[in-house]
Formats: structure tokens, sequence, C-alpha cells
């Protein structure tokens, strides 16, 4: 009793200035806008502005309008570039051989030796954007944002083939599947795993390194949130300048 | 008006060689047609020379190059018979028939540039995306289509009020359909080389220039044909027509200028700059400068000038190659949207991506041609009468 009322002391005192919460929420905001900047610059696959991805990139992290609101978290220095997430997705979602609805994006780099190359890899699949523009440019609502899980999905018998989704697409996240008559991507395992009750992406499980985290942003307590809103995390997101506010992060440890 | 429509045959036409001509180009679409068929049935991907990087191409700027070249025509018929640009009306009929020979070849080409064609015309009724720039537009199309069909069919019957009212509506969607043709590419920010609302301004502008060069070549052949002399009332509707073209190749050339401009010395993010730079001294650079500025835009304008619009022989000339120019243009249009590698700088992927045309692809255009002119043979010699009249 005696602790809880100089808690409540405290907290009075401090309203007077600025509030404890508040300045650790400033913190938070200025820690995420920082990390997400940083990553426009690195992770942006072309050189952008800079105040443009500071402020693209600041409001891609936060909005969770979705209940669940799916989201997947990239370790960016885990992928060891096994392949196993895509043959997991392709067995699983049954990619053709011809198509891929997650790739390994790899590139060189300078190591902590200047003189050194190593090699970095880098697993991109679609971003389920919160403003996604292969919804948009779809002519007749093959695909659209699911207004319950945010998750961007295929309705198949609607798709005419025109590919106007595969050129609006930042990520190149889509391709046409000759067997289903229709562009085909990823649903995050929504309609073989998710809707059955599974609460983990197959190319996730059976990532060796644990480079992917898959779980639900509107859930506070869930470790994924956790993840990403640590004030000293370096959030980062690929193509911030698109403005398509996607939500797969990739988190710099 | 012609009260019949056996009134309105030109039986001056029917000789061995128009009939061998059309003969020709009707061989020509069915190879075309059958290519397209080929290709739906196969797969695109088998067929066409597109990949899941560039999965547009030469079909869907070929498509763009008949839609917009049909909204110009539409556009000149409706000024030419309701606008009260009395100097144009000799070229009206003419127009309105070309704008509706384009808009079935366009119509063609759309139906072999996507995968389920008739799922199409299915579900844009039954499932309409009202944000998307594509259902507008073919929508809009369709409607033009069926307006202009309207137009011609009263025009021989006699019934100009009714005609005039058809061509009016169908001037009104032709700006609203080219408007989202326009905006397929305008609005799309990925890559921005196309991204800017102005630029809608650069499709009408083009629209137009492409009706009126349009019009222009057909009535010059039209008359070659006949082995008549162009003189009087239609040497001057062709003096007016190319007067206008050379305004819109002012226009078109001063706007791509800007265009360019605006992209070089303003905050454009990096993919655009690097397609643009595709255009002035990369993989299209050819294209543009010889092909879209030179053949399409300076010389025709050079060649209208120096005979300030009198010449015959000049303006087909300058139409010809502004008409060369805008094919070239839409290539560049679509081609340059998606030249530039989404993950630049992984993968080892090239600064830019490759796309050529595949032999199905290039038989279906070459179809096309031959569509639009065995389409305009066929009208010169079974309603040719029709475009005397006005």
């Amino acid at each position: 009793m005696k602790r809880l009322k100089s808690n409540r002391d405290r907290q009075s005192n401090n309203s007077r200035q600025v509030s404890c919460e508040e300045r650790r929420r400033f913190l938070r905001l200025g820690l995420k806008i920082t990390g997400v900047f940083v990553g426009g610059s690195i992770l942006s696959l072309v050189s952008v502005p800079e105040v443009r991805s500071e402020l693209l990139g600041a409001s891609v992290v936060g909005t969770y309008p979705y209940q669940p609101h799916y989201a997947m978290i990239i370790y960016k220095d885990r992928c060891i570039d096994c392949e196993r997430c895509i043959e997991a997705c392709t067995q699983t979602n049954n990619v053709p051989s011809y198509g891929s609805r997650n790739i390994i994006l790899s590139r060189k780099k300078t190591g902590i030796a200047a003189s050194k190359m190593i090699r970095e890899f880098l697993p991109a699949l679609c971003n389920q954007c919160n403003r996604p523009p292969c919804v948009r440019v779809c002519p007749t609502k093959a695909t659209y944002k699911d207004k319950k899980n945010g998750i961007v999905m295929m309705n198949e018998s609607l798709c005419i083939g025109c590919k106007a989704c595969m050129t609006a697409c930042p990520y190149n996240a889509r391709y046409y599947n000759m067997e289903i008559q229709a562009v085909d991507k990823c649903d995050f395992c929504y309609r073989k795993r998710l809707q059955n009750g599974e609460t983990n992406t197959a190319c996730a499980e059976a990532c060796p390194a644990g480079a992917l985290f898959f779980g639900d942003l509107s859930e506070q307590k869930s470790k994924i949130y956790k993840l990403l809103h640590k004030p000293e995390q370096t959030i980062l997101v690929l193509r911030p300048e698109s403005g398509s506010m996607p939500n797969v992060f990739y988190l710099q440890v | 008006m012609a009260s019949k429509i056996d009134d309105l045959e030109e039986g001056r036409l029917a000789s061995a060689s128009v009939k061998w001509t059309t003969h020709l180009l009707s061989l020509f679409v069915i190879a075309g047609l059958t290519a397209g068929a080929y290709a739906t049935m196969t797969g695109h991907q088998i067929a066409y020379g597109i990949s899941r990087e560039v999965p547009w191409g030469i079909l869907t700027s070929s498509f763009a190059f008949f839609a917009i070249t049909s909204t110009g025509l539409c556009l000149l018929g409706a000024i030419s018979h309701a606008y009260g640009v009395t100097p144009l009306r000799p070229l009206g009929s003419r127009a309105v028939y070309l704008a509706i020979v384009t808009t079935v070849t366009a119509f063609m080409l759309l139906a072999f540039s996507v995968e389920s064609p008739l799922l199409l015309i299915y579900y844009n009724a039954a499932s309409p995306n009202l944000t998307s720039n594509i259902w507008w537009l073919s929508t809009l199309y369709g409607i033009m289509s069926g307006c202009l069909f309207l137009r011609f069919a009263f025009l021989v019957s006699g019934s100009q009020g009714l005609a005039l009212t058809f061509g009016i509506v169908a001037a009104v969607t032709a700006v609203g359909a080219n408007n989202n043709l326009g905006g397929l590419f305008t609005l799309a920010s990925d890559p921005p080389i196309w991204f800017g609302v102005q630029l809608l301004v650069l499709f009408l502008a083009s629209a137009v220039l492409a009706g009126t060069a349009t019009v222009i070549i057909f009535t010059v052949v039209a008359y070659k044909l006949r082995q008549q002399e162009i003189v009087g009332e239609t040497h001057k509707a062709l003096e007016t027509a190319a007067t206008l073209m050379a305004l819109m190749v002012g226009i078109v050339l001063v706007v791509t200028i800007a265009r360019f401009y605006s992209m070089f010395f303003s905050d454009t993010p990096d993919p655009g700059i690097t397609a643009a730079r595709a255009l002035i001294n990369g993989p299209l650079a050819v294209n543009f400068w010889c092909f879209e500025i030179l053949t399409g835009l300076i010389v025709p304008l050079a060649l209208l000038l120096l005979t300030k619009t009198k010449s015959i022989w000049a303006m087909t000339l300058a139409a010809c190659m502004a008409m060369v120019g805008a094919y070239v243009q839409r290539f560049d249009l679509v081609y340059s949207g998606q030249i530039v590698p989404k993950f630049s700088g992984w993968n080892d992927l090239p600064q830019y991506l490759h796309y050529f045309p595949s032999g199905a692809e290039l038989i279906v255009v070459i179809g096309a041609f031959g569509l639009v002119g065995f389409g305009f043979l066929l009208g010169e010699r079974f309603v040719g009468k029709l475009f005397r009249l006005y």
C-alpha cells in the first residue's frame, strides 16, 4: 500500500514537468525513427533521399489496424542461404518449379576486415503491405486485403491474368501460375496452415537459423510485438520510398 | 444522306489490286489471330518474350498505341461534326470509321495481352474495382466503341441528330478512357519515371496527334486508290488537320522536354532516374533519340512548318513519321516502366532488364496492323461514298 502510494506520488511529481511514460514514449519514437532511417539508407534497395526514407519509415511502425495483424520479422544477419524456407513454401503451397513465393537475395559486401568481401543474404517475400499497390490496380478485385487479418489474398477464380499487380508490386513478390491460371503470391500460409489452426508459417518453421519470426502484432504481449518495439532495436523495411507500409520487418542485430 | 447501304458502295474500288491487297491483309489478320490463340492456349510465358520481371511487352504497348489513336480519331470526328469546326468536316466520317477500326484492333490486342480474355469481359461487369485504371479504361473504351458503332450506323442511315449525340458521348468517354490509360502509368509510382498527373496532358496531346496523323495518311491513300486529286474542301480540311498536328507535335515536344527536365532536376527517387537514363543514354537511347524525338517530333514539325502545312506530300510524310515515332514512344513507355530491376544491386542483377518480343508477339502485332488496313479497305470499298457526304 505504501509502495503504491509512493509510486503515485512520484508520478504526480513527474506530471508537473514531463511524465516518465511520455519521456519513454518520446525516446522510443526517436529510436524507432532513427532505426528506420538508418534502415532506409541501408536496406532500401535503391538510394533514396534521406528525409523521404525517414518520414515513410516512421509511418510504417506502429500501425496495426487488423485483428490479428500478422507480420514477419526477419533477422537480417542470420540467413545462411540454405533455401529451406523456399523448399518448405514450395511443398506447402504447391509452388511450381518456374515460380516462387519467396526468394533469398544475395550480394557481396565488405566484411569487418575492409579487404575481405563477404556474402550477405536477405530473405524476401510478399510484405502484406498496409497500403498495397497491387490491390489498387487489380481490375476485378482478384487480389484483396483481407479485412480481418490484413493479409493480401488472391481469389484465383477472379484473376484475368492482366499482370498489373505484378508490375505494381515493389517487391517482385508475384508470379503467374499457369497451372491455376492466376497470379500466385505468399499469403503467410493462411490457406494451408493458419486457417487450420496452426500458428506459424512453413518458411519460418523450416528456417534452421531462426532468421524468420512470424506473429501477431495486434497482441501487445506477443513476442513479435516486443521484438519490434524494443527501444534499442533498429528496424528496417524494404523499399520504404514506395510508401506501401510493409508488414515484413528486418532487424539489424 | 444515303438511304440504302448499297448506295454507299464505291464501285471504282472493286479492282483486282484492291481485292488482292484486302485478301493479303486478311491473311495477316488470320496469322495474328492464330498466334494470339496459340499464346492463350500454351501460356504467355512460353509463347511471349515476357517474364516475371517484365510482364508487359509489345502487345501492351501496341494496345496503348491503337487505343490512343482511336481516342484521337474519335475526338477529331466529334470536333468536326459536333463542335462546328467546319474546315475539318470532310474528314469527320472517315475519322469515325477509322476510330471504330482502331478500337477493334486495340481490343484484339488487349485480348491477347491478358491470359484469360473471356474472364475479363465477365468479371469486368461482375466484380469491378473502381480504383483500377484497367477497369476504367476497358469499361470506357467499351462504351466508346458502342457509341462509335451507333454513331456510324446513324451516319449511314442519315439520322444526323442521333449520330451527333452518340458522337459527343463517345468523345467524352474517349477522353476518360485515354486518361485512365495514361493513369495506368502516371499513377503508378514504381518506378516513378511516368509518375505525375501532368503527364495526362501528354497522353491527350499524343491522342490528338495520332488521330490527325492517321486521318491524313488514310485520306491521302483513299484518294490515291480512287486516282483522284485532292482539291477544294478536302485539301483545306487536310491543311487544318496538319496545322492541328503541328500544334500537337509542339505540345508533345515541350511536355517531353519538361518531363525529363523536371525528372533530372527534382528529387525523383533513384529507380525513376535510372529508368530515364535508359532512354537518354541506355539501351533505349536509339529508340528515344532517333525514333521518338527525331523521326516522331522534330522532322515532322520541321516538314510541316517549312511547307506551312500546304503540301500534301509533306504532311503525309510528316504524319507517317509521327506515327512511327508514336509507336516507338508507346513501346518505350511500357518497357521503361519495367526496365529497372526491383531489387537492383542484389543477386548480381543487371542494371537493366532485357526484353525482346517473341515471334508470336510480332505476328500478333503484324495481324493488328493488317486488321487496320483490312478494315480501312473494306470501309473504302463498301461504304466509301459515305466519306464524301458530310
